[in-house]
């Protein structure tokens, strides 16, 4: 297993552990803090580059792991393009009502868009590493 | 309809030169060794660079290394 998959295993624990733990508090009735817990162990992903540090003298990064980097991001940026359009038009049928949309539920869209990023990209890296790159498609 | 694929003689010129390993295939050039065992499962088309710097590692041209295929089905 290289960096990158490393990264993207961590990542993914991460993230998974942060909606886990952000659905017992929503079930527990602390529904507000939910998603700010979400989003402070999704931060966590931040710290993967130091836990992961490159070794010198090795070589850790190549074209391939360059093209399914440029792919995970990429694809990962169309999966939360679509996502914050899909909730751009439930916000508004939702809330159209009401006249505003509230500030809890802003900051759910935003953490959603961020672990919609993190969770698909390191899917992503790792399918794109167990399937291959062939012939320039994953 | 036309269908293209790349096949490598890698794994053989590598125990023709030696029994090399992937790792001192891949540290010759440049690479990583999973990017060696990509290439030679057939799961990655290295880039002419790469094509050409595997080739000169071995002593031999790039033709004899990599082949291109066209199939119709």
């Amino acid at each position: 297993m290289n960096r990158q998959q490393k990264i993207a295993w961590f990542n993914l624990v991460v993230m998974v552990a942060g909606a886990v733990l952000a659905m017992v508090m929503a079930a527990i009735g602390v529904i507000k803090f939910a998603v700010v817990i979400l989003l402070g162990i999704g931060c966590l992903v931040g710290i993967s580059p130091v836990l992961f540090w490159r070794k010198r003298g090795k070589i850790n990064f190549d074209e391939r792991d360059e093209l399914i980097y440029a792919r995970g991001t990429l694809m990962a940026s169309v999966i939360t393009c679509s996502y914050f359009a899909v909730m751009c038009i439930m916000a508004f049928i939702f809330f159209r009502s009401k006249g505003s949309v509230p500030v809890y539920e802003l900051i759910a869209l935003v953490v959603g868009a961020f672990f919609c990023f993190v969770t698909s990209k390191s899917l992503i890296t790792l399918l794109a590493y167990r399937m291959g790159v062939k012939d320039g498609k994953k | 309809m036309a269908k293209s694929e790349t096949k490598n003689q890698i794994r053989r010129l590598r125990f023709e030169n030696g029994e090399m390993t992937q790792q001192e295939l891949a540290d010759k050039a440049g690479v990583t060794r999973q990017t060696i065992l990509a290439i030679e499962a057939g799961k990655y088309s290295p880039s002419l660079t790469l094509a050409f710097k595997i080739a000169k590692t071995f002593g031999v041209g790039i033709e004899k290394v990599f082949q291109y295929e066209d199939t119709e089905t």
